[in-house]
């Protein structure tokens, strides 16, 4: 790790290794927080490169934290993209179809709750819960990426998770 | 161990295969489960880090186009216009706008303050534009009819003495030995020098000749050389002729008489023959004209 030390931001190899190592992270980060309102790309490079321009203050042990706290803090301007909304994917993470019609109905008024309900959750609880359970990030990733304390991010996830339970238990 | 133990290690994605058939039955776990997946359906886009690097280092360089050379710009253009403004400043701060009529020209001259002044030929007036704010002053040499703006103040400037504008219309002389200053409009306050000013009103004037002071009334509206003619009231015949050579080009050459003769007449500016008729026959004197050289004797 003595290396590190020395490499500079500055370098374009260092610095295109941060990108190769946190941008899909700082990626998925930023989609679970604002959703589909914005191009979440655009959050990571204007992440990046603020991180250019301050290459010479930030050491390289540091650049993480300084690239997701800058999109933590992040947010929309526009008051009509307050509302955050996750899209619903189109292709199904499972590819079988021999399912009966009362099923097919029962699964999409499910979704359409669980829709719902996900994006009714607090921004806080929504990032934890999604990095943790899609992005199948553990707690102590997590806890790094918020710049929250472990415990804080198993609570995040915890309610989140039984919020939804709730919600979703009516049906 | 406890339930609540295996959900939180579930949750961390470290719940052994043993612990997790612990868990197969809750019904909590299942419900969590169905959650676990309905949420895969919500997953974020697709993101390729080589090809979003690309695209971001695209953005950075035409950034770099946009935004580096920006401040490199603008601070250039900045310091060209200091140095500009400071040469204009300091070249002009102390230089004085002027206006010189040669022989035989008149010139209209707006001051700062869109008063109008009229340089009779042979006339130097000159006022500091850029501190006409703080300094509405102008200086003359020769003679000038002024008609001031409206409300506006300035303050004519001689060797002889000073005229305050109280807002007129006036004509000053400030020729060797002559100061005299003619009010058509309006009043002005005239301040020989070392003494308290002598304010005159509309049709009269006061001259400064030879250290006498005096006042005289006038009935014309403006002075005889704006309509191309001088006019001359009990004044010595040397000046006479000086002002015959502001509008004419010729040499006199009057060293054979006597120039201190007082002299009331005109002459006019369109024709030097008639002129010359007007001057020299009161007095019975005689001239003769060698291209630009006049002679004049009795």
């Amino acid at each position: 790790m003595k290396k590190e030390l020395f490499d500079s931001v500055c370098e374009e190899k260092v610095y295109e290794r941060l990108y190769q190592q946190h941008a899909r992270d700082l990626h998925d980060f930023c989609y679970y927080k604002f959703g589909d309102s914005i191009n979440p790309e655009d959050k990571v490079h204007e992440a990046f490169m603020k991180l250019w321009e301050k290459c010479k203050e930030v050491p390289f042990a540091k650049a993480k934290s300084f690239l997701f706290t800058l999109v933590n803090n992040a947010s929309l301007n526009s008051i009509k993209h307050q509302k955050v909304v996750l899209k619903h994917q189109a292709v199904k993470p499972k590819g079988y179809t021999n399912e009966t019609p009362e099923f097919v109905m029962e699964e999409q008024q499910f979704m359409q709750r669980f829709e719902r309900a996900l994006n009714n959750l607090p921004e806080g609880q929504r990032i934890a819960f999604m990095l943790n359970r899609v992005e199948g990030k553990k707690h102590q990733e997590i806890a790094d990426m918020l710049g929250i304390s472990r415990k804080a991010v198993e609570k995040r996830i915890y309610t989140a998770l039984d919020k939804l339970r709730q919600e979703i238990k009516e049906l | 161990m406890k339930k609540e133990n295996l959900f939180l290690r579930w949750l961390d994605h470290s719940l052994s295969e043993a612990d997790r058939t612990a868990l197969q039955d809750d019904e909590r776990f299942s419900a969590y489960e169905k959650i676990s997946q309905a949420a895969q359906y919500f997953r974020a886009p697709e993101f390729d880090a080589s090809s979003s690097y690309d695209r971001l280092r695209l953005k950075q360089q035409e950034e770099t186009k946009v935004r580096r050379l920006k401040p490199w710009r603008i601070a250039s253009a900045i310091a060209a216009l200091l140095v500009l403004g400071f040469l204009v400043f300091n070249l002009n701060a102390d230089e004085l706008t002027t206006y010189s009529t040669a022989t035989a020209e008149s010139l209209e001259v707006t001051l700062p303050d869109d008063s109008a002044v009229q340089l009779n030929a042979g006339t130097t007036l000159s006022f500091n534009e850029e501190k006409w704010q703080d300094a509405r002053d102008v200086s003359l040499d020769g003679e000038a009819l002024f008609k001031v703006a409206k409300g506006s103040t300035f303050t004519v400037e001689t060797d002889a003495g000073s005229v305050q504008v109280l807002g007129t219309e006036f004509n000053v002389i400030n020729r060797e030995g002559l100061f005299e200053v003619t009010c058509y409009e309006g009043r002005v306050a005239v301040a020989i020098n070392g003494k308290e000013a002598v304010e005159i009103t509309a049709g009269q004037g006061l001259r400064l000749l030879n250290s006498k002071a005096s006042r005289f009334e006038t009935a014309v509206s403006n002075p005889s050389w704006v309509n191309d003619k001088s006019v001359f009231k009990s004044t010595p015949y040397h000046m006479i002729l000086a002002e015959l050579q502001r509008h004419y080009t010729i040499q006199i050459d009057a060293s054979a008489i006597d120039k201190s003769v007082i002299f009331t007449g005109s002459f006019t500016h369109q024709d030097l023959e008639t002129a010359l008729r007007a001057v020299t026959e009161p007095l019975q004197l005689k001239y003769k004209i060698d291209g630009d050289r006049v002679t004049i004797t009795k």
